[in-house]
């Protein structure tokens, strides 16, 4: 019997869905609690306790250079394993992957948003409405990058 | 949505879990190290200050409990002052008092305490440092107050409300069991006979005369003088002053010049306060709320409390 000469089914790349990429970046605070979080709150351990002590200029300065630390470590995590794998352990559990031109530098642009410095730290809000808005984020868009997954048609 | 052909090579399944574990190890180990070095280098921080600046803010009350704004604890007072006196590079102490008064024994603690400290201790008192705060300044070795702030009110009160003539009124009865004729005085369910007042008069006298003399010690007053000052009323800045209750009337700078003066130091300040976890944190609200609540109730039922 001759076929029908339907279309085969391909492999496409569409933007990922929020949901997914809700999931895969919280799989990665997750990791990053353990991993980088952890080890570092023996400096903010003073803070957490119920003692009373005092809050010395140099010690807070120091609590606030490692804050800042942990942040930029994080930073580097999502930069490294997008660098390297082109998608984070999230992302790896989750099926998706960062598309775009190579360049470690769009990938340190479109990670930008955790670093907590103003007037950065306004993309903790807008990054989310611009995704839930136009299904990508700004930084994203700048840096010419895009959260992807793979599906059927 | 849009649509790419997949490009970017990936490495394979087995190695990408490779690479990930391989680099997760090795943020956990510069996290770790940058821990270790960070806590190392925090350690040989000199203090950056030589004067402790601790507040007392709010109602004066017994409690180890973390009772939220409003409200400070003995317990609090005193573990800020006994750091403060440990450690060695502190050479001074402002208690930042602003605070209508509250329990005659909390007062009482945290004055025991400051009696303790060998350390220049100075009261500053801003909007009010009155009754238990004013007991509190007057353990310190020098006081200093706005000319308006409101300071004095050297008394005792111990009353509440009575609800006899209400139960009568509405025939609710109070079924009086008590193995000892005093059990039950100052229930506000029931009028207060004369022996009951006597008593309670002559207990109230006694604090008052603890309150007399903790301020004439403290100030180096005849505690005729203060006999005299202790009506119970309140006082500016300005009046206590001039009745010798306050050494300077003044602020915070007039504070650090008299530490200064006396200490033969350049004062940098160093503020004392309570870490708080963020469980504590949390209940905070909750506990705030409650306090409050039993405070509101307390005062309706007539608790018995000794308040300065």
């Amino acid at each position: 019997m001759d076929s029908l000469c339907l279309p085969q089914a391909r492999v496409v790349e569409v933007d990922a869905r929020i949901s997914r990429r809700t999931a895969a970046f919280l799989v990665d605070l997750l990791l990053v609690w353990f991993v980088i979080a952890a080890p570092l709150s023996i400096i903010f351990a003073p803070l957490a306790e119920g003692s009373f002590s005092q809050i010395e200029a140099g010690a807070t300065a120091l609590q606030r250079f490692a804050a800042m630390l942990l942040f930029m470590l994080v930073w580097l995590y999502l930069i490294t394993f997008e660098y390297l794998l082109r998608q984070t352990p999230g992302m790896v559990l989750l099926g998706l992957r960062v598309a775009g031109p190579d360049g470690w530098w769009r990938l340190a642009l479109r990670n930008c948003f955790i670093i907590p410095i103003f007037p950065i730290i306004l993309l903790w809000v807008v990054e989310p409405i611009v995704l839930l808005m136009r299904g990508r984020r700004w930084l994203e868009w700048i840096s010419n990058t895009r959260t992807v997954e793979e599906v059927v048609i | 949505m849009a649509q790419r052909k997949t490009s970017n090579e990936q490495p394979s399944s087995a190695w990408r879990f490779v690479i990930v574990a391989i680099v997760l190890g090795a943020f956990f180990f510069i996290a770790t190290m940058l821990a270790i070095i960070i806590a190392l280098v925090g350690s040989d921080l000199p203090s950056s200050g030589n004067v402790a600046m601790i507040d007392v803010h709010g109602v004066i009350v017994v409690g180890d409990g973390f009772v939220g704004n409003g409200v400070v604890t003995s317990e609090q007072v005193i573990d800020e002052l006994a750091d403060a006196d440990r450690d060695a590079t502190i050479k001074a102490i402002i208690l930042d008092i602003n605070s209508p008064g509250g329990s005659a024994v909390a007062s009482d603690e945290i004055g025991q305490a400051i009696a303790r400290i060998n350390k220049t201790t100075v009261a500053l008192i801003r909007e009010v440092g009155a009754s238990g705060g004013y007991w509190i300044a007057a353990n310190t070795d020098h006081i200093i107050a706005n000319r308006m702030s409101i300071t004095g009110s050297i008394g005792v009160t111990s009353s509440y409300l009575g609800f006899a003539g209400l139960m009568d009124r509405y025939n609710v009865s109070y079924n009086r069991l008590v193995s000892g004729p005093f059990k039950d005085m100052g229930s506000p369910f029931k009028p207060l006979t004369s022996e009951e007042r006597a008593l309670f008069e002559q207990k109230l006298d006694r604090i008052h005369a603890y309150f007399v003399e903790e301020v004439a010690n403290g100030r180096g007053l005849e505690r005729r003088a203060v006999d005299e000052l202790a009506t119970g009323e309140l006082l500016l800045g300005v009046e206590a002053f001039d009745a010798g209750l306050v050494d300077e009337l003044g602020s915070l700078e007039e504070a650090k010049a008299f530490i200064e003066q006396s200490e033969g130091i350049t004062v940098s300040l160093v503020e004392y306060e309570r870490k708080v976890s963020l469980y504590q944190l949390l209940t905070q609200v909750l506990s705030e709320r409650s306090y409050w609540m039993g405070a509101g109730l307390g005062d309706a039922l007539g608790t018995q409390t000794m308040r300065i």
